[in-house]
């Protein structure tokens, strides 16, 4: 009488338990490649300007040992080894033999994935038949007959100096003892209030969160930052458009698709895990369960921006570099601030910013929140924000029609345009459409797109100084026409981020778009 | 005849063997569940990483182990809710989503972020008082809507509540600070497990556990509290207030889940329907039952959400999906009208 | 589908205050009660007074609206009269407490719905909770007594079926069933054969014979004056809340008060040493049944 229904019941469930047994006998994943959890991400932006080919390298280091550096040649140039376990056979260059070339002299090593997974091994152990097998695809599996399992670490990447399996209390297996701390400890407050120490400077960062390229643009301005970044986020935004050009290393680091796991941030065993946010996350909170430390940074206004270059600093360790880059910011604000001193509050223009977007066919126009880094550009720059006028407290972006920029009557309109559109396109259509031609400000010639390169100049990521300074010629021209925005672009990237003059003019350069109107 | 009813009858031995071999299933699920996440890589931690890898054994113990607890915890509240309120109501096509009791608690909840100062107690109090509002609110507005039958006005009700608290929360969400208060708001209602600790754990455990073990000691009550005021006063039950009890319990350990968990759907609606089919409809041991089967099947969706894809999926989202399309099939089978 | 009532149910259960119960009076006894739904309504009793004896059947018959239903809830205690006093065996009924009155009286309410799919041994069970605590779950005691509750009232047959699959006649003595596994020394009936063919109602009302065969007391209410007539040792006429007549079937059911009763000319007749009612049409023509 019941079977039908009960037995779909049973069946469900026992679906559900052979699902979870089926995994259970999944075998261990294999180490993955440079970028283990790279399942294409789910929203890609299209790259604004024709990508540029980034400089190519030279031949792949295979094997790190203590400080150097092995290519595979030099591996099959050492003494070989083979072996054969369970049936099957291994070939691959002796590992004794790798640790007499590298001259390591420790009584224990750690063999290190490039996920980060590392496996501790007594060298009086290390026998003529453990090897680093090549594996498919270029990798190197250790290969290790009479060991335990664990020491088979597939993918090793890195061979370091190793504390023995049975010290306690160690910080995350990554960072082992043997590597000269970088400096620390650290205490300072984050944006988000909290208080974050660190005994020692993290060797490997991962950044996480909203808008992952606004902290990675400022984690990037420090030579420590690019080197020490092990993985991030993928957004909407894809920061492999710009960053390459600074480094090319950025290509190899993971990219975890969008709203990781805590656990999947856990595994590439940061030291240190950097979101943006004034509000501790609940994601930081698990992560301090496990004991990885977040650093939170605002980069909303001007006051954040320098709060979090300052900690970005301490926690490179290279405070340095981020009093230069705080100079590099303060000249500009300080030429801003002395010049719009003069202006009065009356003769401050009348300036509407505008973000055009035609997300999903719907075309729809609308104006920043009030406390977000446009509305703080357009004052800096010695405008007045019609928007302000407006009694709505929201979010984000609030949608505006027609009728209430008219009532705005604004002196001058800038307008962001979404990436994925023209912006020359854009201000011709506004300035061909009847409704948008009534506007004083279209019809004084007061209408302009946004400037931006790879990225937008609105957004409250480091580039915001170029808005800020661009807005500034163009709502007091008479104040600042002696500012050259081109030297500005060109002084931005060869001084923070440290870029060739020739590699700024092919690949950031044509990407600039300021004079459009 | 008479002989053999003095032991347990053959259904209820049956389904007592039913309930063992569940309770067994959860067990062995939450053993299995520890194992499953992404670290150090998908799906599956090997034992070994417990021996060698300090990060995995606090991994384990400080944030999967109180998840899969919380999801057990959730499957069991949501669950025994649902049937309580099913019983209590007559009718058996009501959660806690359409009572207004979910809608309830997360205006109440976004009402303590951001006019009451948002601390977690304050937070729980709200969503318990305006879960139970809404759940008043319903059975009320139900009573007086003149279409249908009952099964159907109460729905109806539901729903309108359920949409006017919605909608009382976005206002919330409006006019909440956008920096700090409205990022709180909009995780709470997303819902999802994937960052719970043990705090936020003992913090659950402290209103639904007594509320869970209430309901559980009531369970043969429940059928009583079924049938109709007449009968029930013929019987000797104080049907009023042994109902509101009853309902006080679970519209508390609802509100405590939901304002740690958010809000996931679908799972009182359909548990407790299979746990009555698998083991009858007798409440004695159509509750434990749908505790348990709801564990199963909140704990197996949260394994799912955390370990499937390298981002998170939404808990909510998995058990609308897989309890809608378990609503489906129940409700398209021939049999629904007699077998209910 | 026969009426198989086993003969070996045994006696009721002694409560342990039925020694306090007086074997004299009178099993109900209703003094001058009133009662009113609402504070300007007219009183849906108005000064009914009646008494029950002990061991007896007895059927209350009136048009809709008599109040004949609003009896029995007063006499269960549903109700609460608005004037006069209720007693149970010559104790008021206000001095019982809930549990203790719930073991006394039992109920078979009109059409009860029964939501979910209990079994009918399960929803026999239920009749079991005036001797449970609020915590206590039904032991083999209970189990046992539903078991001869479900014998007494012939289904034993369908202690494994669905109550909401059962057919309306099946349904009614599953009710009763549950009504009987209270071991009440009173039985209420509201309307039990209203809804229910011929072979359903006789039995019924053959259990109801053999419940009163146990010593118990049946208070029934109906609008079919022949099932009353068949079954009843006492008769309670009702009409506008009042009682017209009251006393043994045999004196009370004739035509004069039978017609007052139902506003409407009916006639009675012997049969077999039983009245038997005719109820007349508009041109006169004699007309068969009820």
């Amino acid at each position: 009488m019941r079977q039908p229904m009960h037995r779909h019941v049973i069946a469900l469930i026992c679906l559900f338990v052979v699902i979870a047994l089926a995994l259970s006998g999944c075998q261990p994943v294999a180490a993955p490649t440079a970028k283990p959890a790279a399942e294409p991400p789910t929203e890609t932006a299209a790259p604004p300007a024709a990508p540029v080919e980034p400089t190519p390298t030279e031949a792949p280091a295979a094997l790190m040992v203590l400080d150097k550096t092995f290519t595979l040649a030099d591996l099959e140039a050492l003494e070989q080894a083979s072996a054969t376990v369970d049936g099957a056979d291994y070939r691959g260059v002796g590992l004794l033999a790798v640790l007499e070339a590298a001259g390591v002299a420790a009584s224990d090593v750690a063999l290190v994935a490039s996920d980060g997974y590392a496996a501790n091994v007594t060298v009086a152990d290390i026998t003529d038949e453990c090897l680093l097998a090549y594996a498919e695809g270029g990798g190197l599996d250790a290969v290790m007959p009479g060991m335990s399992k664990g020491s088979w670490v597939r993918g090793v990447v890195e061979i370091r100096e190793g504390k023995p399996a049975a010290a306690e209390a160690e910080p995350p297996v990554a960072t082992e003892a043997g590597d000269e701390p970088l400096g620390g400890p650290v205490s300072l407050v984050d944006a988000a209030g909290r208080t974050v120490e660190l005994d020692s400077l993290p060797r490997r960062i991962v950044v996480v969160g909203r808008g992952p390229h606004m902290s990675l643009h400022l984690l990037y301005m420090f030579p420590e930052g690019r080197e020490r970044l092990v993985g991030t986020e993928s957004r909407s935004a894809a920061p492999s458009n710009f960053l390459p050009f600074v480094d090319a290393r950025f290509e190899q680091v993971p990219t975890l698709d969008a709203n990781p796991n805590v656990e999947q941030i856990a595994a590439l065993a940061p030291d240190l895990v950097i979101m943006k946010g004034i509000v501790v996350d609940k994601t930081a909170e698990a992560l301090a369960q496990i004991d990885i430390p977040v650093l939170h940074v605002g980069l909303e206004t001007v006051d954040q921006f320098f709060t979090d270059l300052a900690n970005v600093g301490a926690v490179l360790g290279n405070t340095d570099r981020a009093d230069a880059i705080a100079a590099f910011y303060r000249s500009r604000l300080d030429r801003l601030a002395e010049r719009t001193a003069t202006v009065s509050d009356d003769e401050k223009p009348r300036v509407l910013l505008l973000e055009y977007s035609d997300r999903g066919g719907e075309v729809a126009v609308q104006v920043p929140a009030k406390t977000w880094m446009q509305t703080v550009e357009v004052e800096t720059a010695g405008g007045y924000p019609v928007w302000l006028d407006s009694a709505a407290p929201t979010d984000g972006w609030t949608v505006v029609n027609l009728e209430q920029i008219a009532r705005w009557d604004a002196d001058m309109v800038f307008v962001v345009v979404w990436y994925t559109l023209d912006p020359q396109e854009v201000i011709e259509g506004l300035k061909a459409d009847p409704q948008w031609a009534a506007l004083r400000a279209v019809q004084d010639g007061h209408i302009y797109a946004f400037p931006q390169d790879i990225f937008g100049w609105d957004q409250p990521e480091p580039r915001w100084i170029l808005g800020m300074n661009w807005l500034a010629t163009h709502i007091h021209p008479e104040l600042f026409d002696d500012v050259d925005m081109n030297a500005e672009v060109m002084a931005y990237f060869s001084e923070l981020y440290g870029m060739d003059p020739a590699v700024i003019e092919r690949d950031i350069l044509p990407t600039v778009r300021m004079d459009v109107r | 005849m008479s002989a053999k009813a003095l032991t347990l009858y053959p259904e209820a031995r049956r389904a007592r063997a039913r309930l063992v071999v569940l309770g067994c299933l959860v067990i062995g699920l939450l053993g299995v569940s520890l194992f499953l996440g992404r670290y150090p890589g998908p799906y599956w931690t090997p034992l070994r990483a417990l021996r060698e890898d300090p990060l995995a054994l606090r991994l384990i113990l400080n944030l999967r182990l109180p998840r899969i607890l919380s999801a057990v915890v959730v499957g069991m509240t949501l669950s025994a809710a649902g049937a309580v309120f099913q019983m209590v109501f007559r009718n058996p096509l009501v959660d806690s989503g359409f009572l207004g009791v979910s809608a309830g608690a997360s205006f109440g909840a976004s009402l303590a972020i951001v006019a009451l100062g948002g601390r977690a107690l304050t937070i729980q109090l709200c969503a318990a008082l305006f879960g139970l509002l809404g759940l008043g609110a319903s059975y009320l507005l139900g009573r007086r809507i003149r279409y249908g039958d009952w099964v159907l006005r109460l729905v109806l009700a539901g729903i309108a509540v359920s949409a006017l608290y919605s909608s009382g929360t976005s206002v919330l969400k409006y006019t909440a600070d956008p920096l700090r208060q409205l990022p709180d708001i909009t995780f709470w209602l997303l819902g999802g497990l994937w960052a719970i600790t043990w705090p936020d754990l003992m913090q659950v455990l402290l209103v639904a556990a007594p509320c869970l073990a209430l309901l559980y000691l009531l369970r043969w009550r429940l059928n009583l509290l079924s049938m109709r005021d007449e009968t029930a006063f013929s019987l000797g039950v104080a049907a009023g207030r042994e109902r509101l009890v009853v309902l006080l319990a679970a519209v508390a350990a609802s509100a405590a889940v939901v304002s740690k968990a958010g809000l996931i759907g679908w799972v009182g609606l359909i548990v407790p329907h299979i746990a009555r089919r698998w083991l009858g409809a007798d409440a004695q041991r159509a509750l434990p039952g749908a505790m348990l089967l709801g564990a199963l099947f909140v704990l197996a969706c949260d394994n799912v959400a955390r370990t499937l894809l390298s981002g998170e999926i939404p808990l909510g989202i998995l058990t609308s999906f897989v309890g809608a399309a378990l609503f489906m099939a129940i409700m398209m089978r021939r049999e629904w009208q007699v077998r209910r | 589908m026969n009426a198989t009532l086993s003969n070996a149910t045994p006696l009721l259960a002694v409560q342990p205050y039925a020694a306090e119960l007086s074997a004299t009076e009178p099993a109900v006894a209703l003094r001058e009660v009133t009662f009113r739904y609402g504070p300007g309504e007219p009183p849906a009793l108005d000064g009914v007074s009646a008494e029950v004896r002990a061991g007896s059947i007895t059927a209350v018959l009136g048009p809709n609206g008599s109040g004949k239903s609003t009896l029995l809830h007063v006499l269960l205690g549903l109700l609460p009269p608005e004037w006069g006093e209720v007693r149970l065996f010559g104790r008021p009924l206000s001095a019982h407490s809930r549990r203790e009155s719930s073991r006394l009286v039992g109920l078979v309410p009109q059409n009860e719905h029964v939501t979910f799919d209990l079994s009918v041994f399960e929803y026999a069970l239920l009749g079991r909770a005036p001797y449970l605590d609020l915590l206590e779950m039904p032991g083999p005691d209970d189990r046992a007594c539903a078991q001869r509750a479900l014998d007494a009232t012939g289904i034993a047959a369908l202690a494994r079926r669905s109550v909401p699959a059962l057919s309306g006649g099946e349904r009614q003595l599953a009710t009763v069933a549950r009504a009987l596994a209270q071991e009440p020394r009173v039985l209420l009936l509201d309307e039990p054969t209203s809804h229910l063919d011929l072979a359903n109602v006789r039995r019924i009302l053959g259990v109801l014979r053999s419940l009163r065969a146990d010593g118990r007391t049946i208070v029934l209410t109906t609008h079919d004056p022949n099932a009353a007539a068949a079954i009843a040792d006492d008769v309670l006429l009702m009409r506008g809340g009042q009682v017209i007549a009251a006393g043994p079937t045999g004196s009370v059911m004739d035509s004069e008060r039978l017609s007052a009763t139902y506003g409407v000319t009916v006639e009675v007749v012997e049969v077999r040493g039983r009245p038997l009612v005719l109820s007349h049409d508009l041109d006169g023509a004699p007309d068969r049944g009820a």
